[in-house]
């Protein structure tokens, strides 16, 4: 029982982000908190899984609250002008090179209309993926632990598990929180991961 | 043959039929114009051809002086081959590229085969080999000539024969010298051949050691290859480009910035997202691998892990993890160029998540994924053959290559060709109109400023051929030379520079959006000479 808070807590309190979120909003930061630790002990004993669903529709429904500024048509469209001149330059090396798959009403509308969305949500979603952001620096030292606890997730197939690093995943495409707090979806994935390492080779 | 067996032909050859597809369609077309290294490596390869000295007159060098660097010898040296049999154009010059792309997917096939031969199931190679076939990274980089894509299939030869040895002892000194030629393809397998050989022996040194004779031949031969590495290594030439690419020398951490770098490289959103314009960029809309493949990637990594007998695939752990010391040692962020082995491991680990998702499912699975490749296959169709064809035209230099048409019709004047944006129009008129070597190699000999092998090198040297003189021009001199063309581009002379220096247009070469891209301006020099 006590890993099973120690041990997330000790890699919260030594990454950065964790300050930086501090500095933001303390109540987001409990919330991350509290999935962090719910997410380890889930990976260690396999019960409480009925708990973290509910944190994290807490969490999603709390950076819903953090957009102030948030249109939908920031996701579903291509609305700004670099965008729009984009796809309009593009417009005559389609139609030179593709001719009738282009001129026609649906390649047309995917290549104008769809393509475009598409890529912008692929790009957003990948955005967060970049791991200098989490083990960049003296961080370096967690990524081993990272890779390890990763390995033995994906080992054990935990269904559940998974069902939220990609609801996790497909929502930090969706919701950009905050200036400064980074990409905090997966702030538990990432700690619950790291301290999962450390558990399986002190359990060695 | 067994029906087994035939079916498993049948599939290798279609997949070798649809990577030949995507490796020689356009090729020499797409892109529209090619990088000067390139120019370099094709005219010293003609040079080389026809009078046994590259462009500087060097009798067969080690590395090829170019645009103050040196380039890898074994691409040139192969290029002879298709200049041979197709002349001097840009097909010639990636004809290498394109056909060790196409071999390498042959090979990938092989050593998957013999590492997993264990499971006895051949969809496992077939997968690694159709991942391969169809990935973007492979596919572009097999369009391109460059030397990478060569040292990759090179070292993937040896790499193979090293698996081979291992049953037939006699293969490794074969092995060991295709290992060591790696070292001469390109700047990245000086350290990953060198370290992969090294790990192999040590890692089967209980097979290895039942012949210790040939093993010991095997290793001699690779450091025999390794020989004109050390005759420049105190020249400065060898560690020219790594001076040039290498982190600054002060004010930086080298080990975080090791660090950082390596994270950069095995961070999910370079590997399968456009990471946006600059040098991470492969084409439009697309990173090395497509953006799907994330999922196989982590499955790969599961059934890697679920393995119970690891030890085959140990060296093939530690070539991922070796082959991004190369890259990491250098400063630009994600430069996919310099790490091909590593994209090679990523795609076998792509390929064994999907052979574990295939081994596992129903048979909806197998079509959902054909599906989904289908698609991927037609946005990589549109975003190389058609985006990125076009969006970079300019980095290509692709006006440059259309100025040459334009040369012939002025032959009774004097040409000067602004080099200020494009370094390599002089190689490039020379290779393209087939330009006696020794024209070249006597002007370039005598502008080099240090010995041949150095660790500084004068990059832009000036190059005449006939009338054409190929330099940065001084308009208020060139001004005044008398029947004389100028050209460049707006940067070389405005249209307000050409009014103040009574030029007056002679043509105009469009870029593919069809707005001006270079100027030809015709001379008066007695209108204003004397004012200036």
């Amino acid at each position: 029982m006590f890993f099973s808070i120690a041990l997330p807590l000790i890699v919260i309190a030594a990454n950065v982000w964790t300050y930086r979120i501090y500095q933001t909003s303390i109540l987001m930061l409990l919330l991350l908190v509290a999935q962090t630790i719910t997410l380890f002990v889930i990976l260690i004993k396999k019960h409480i899984k009925i708990l973290y669903a509910p944190l994290f529709v807490l969490f999603v429904l709390y950076s819903l609250v953090q957009f102030k500024e948030f249109t939908l048509s920031t996701i579903i469209k291509v609305d700004s002008s670099p965008e729009v001149m984009e796809i309009e330059l593009r417009q005559p090396y389609y139609r030179t090179e593709l001719n009738w798959v282009y001129w026609n009403r649906y390649g047309k509308r995917y290549f104008d209309d769809i393509k475009p969305i598409f890529d912008k949500y692929t790009i957003r979603l990948y955005s967060g993926l970049d791991l200098t952001r989490y083990f960049g620096d003296y961080r370096i030292i967690f990524f081993p632990l990272f890779v390890l606890g990763l390995i033995s997730l994906l080992k054990t197939s935990n269904r559940f598990m998974l069902i939220f690093f990609l609801l996790s995943f497909l929502a930090q495409g969706l919701f950009q929180i905050r200036e400064g707090t980074g990409y905090v979806y997966y702030y538990p994935i990432i700690n619950a991961t790291v301290a999962y390492g450390i558990y399986k080779i002190l359990k060695r | 043959m067994t029906k087994k067996n035939k079916i498993v032909y049948v599939f290798l050859f279609l997949i070798l039929v649809v990577a030949g597809f995507f490796r020689f369609y356009k090729l020499g077309e797409v892109p529209l114009g090619m990088a000067p290294d390139a120019f370099s490596q094709a005219f010293n390869a003609f040079s080389i051809l026809h009078t046994g000295k590259d462009m500087y007159g060097e009798s067969f060098p080690i590395l090829f002086r170019a645009f103050g660097s040196y380039q890898p010898p074994l691409y040139t040296y192969m290029t002879i081959i298709p200049i041979v049999f197709f002349g001097n154009t840009m097909y010639s010059a990636s004809f290498v590229s394109a056909f060790s792309g196409i071999l390498a997917v042959a090979l990938t096939y092989l050593i998957i085969s013999n590492i997993f031969r264990f499971k006895k199931d051949n969809r496992i190679g077939l997968l690694a080999t159709l991942s391969l076939g169809i990935a973007p990274w492979a596919i572009y980089f097999s369009h391109n000539p460059l030397e990478a894509n060569l040292a990759l299939t090179v070292f993937l030869l040896g790499y193979f024969l090293l698996i081979k040895s291992l049953d037939n002892i006699h293969l490794f000194p074969l092995a060991a010298v295709v290992m060591g030629l790696s070292t001469h393809a390109y700047y990245s397998e000086r350290i990953i051949g060198l370290l992969f050989f090294l790990f192999f022996i040590l890692w089967y040194r209980k097979t290895l050691g039942k012949n210790k004779k040939l093993v010991f031949l095997g290793i001699f031969l690779f450091f025999i290859i390794q020989i004109p590495h050390l005759i420049i290594l105190s020249s400065g030439a060898f560690a020219r480009r790594w001076d040039q690419v290498g982190y600054p020398r002060e004010g930086i951490n080298v080990i975080k910035s090791f660090f950082n770098q390596y994270l950069i490289y095995l961070s999910p959103k370079y590997l399968f997202s456009d990471a946006g314009e600059g040098l991470g960029r492969l084409m439009p809309d697309m990173g090395p691998f497509f953006s799907w493949l994330l999922i196989p990637f982590l499955l790969g990594i599961k059934f890697l892990s679920n393995l119970k007998n690891k030890s085959p695939i140990v060296p093939l752990i530690f070539l991922g993890a070796i082959s991004l010391i190369p890259a990491s040692l250098t400063g630009d962020v994600f430069y996919p160029l310099r790490t091909l082995e590593f994209l090679w491991f990523i795609t076998m680990l792509i390929s064994f998540g999907i052979y574990y998702l295939i081994a596992r499912a129903d048979k909806l699975l197998p079509l959902i994924l054909l599906a989904i490749t289908c698609y991927s296959l037609f946005s990589l169709f549109n975003s190389y053959f058609v985006l990125f064809k076009y969006k970079t035209a300019k980095y290509y230099s692709s006006e440059y290559v259309k100025l040459i048409d334009y040369l012939d019709k002025y032959s009774d004047r004097q040409i000067v060709i602004d080099t200020g944006r494009d370094p390599a129009e002089g190689l490039r008129i020379a290779y393209f109109k087939k330009i006696d070597p020794l024209i070249i190699q006597k002007q370039l000999r005598s502008q080099m400023q240090t010995p041949y092998y150095s660790g500084q090198v004068n990059a832009k040297e000036l190059i005449r051929i006939g009338n054409i003189e190929v330099r940065p021009i001084s308009r208020s001199e060139d001004a005044c030379l008398p029947n004389t063309i100028l050209i460049g581009d707006s940067l070389s002379i405005s249209p307000e520079q050409a009014r103040t220096y009574n030029l007056s247009p002679e043509f105009e070469v469009q870029d593919v959006n069809y707005d001006p891209a270079l100027t030809g301006y015709s001379t008066h020099p007695s209108g204003n000479c004397n004012k200036l």
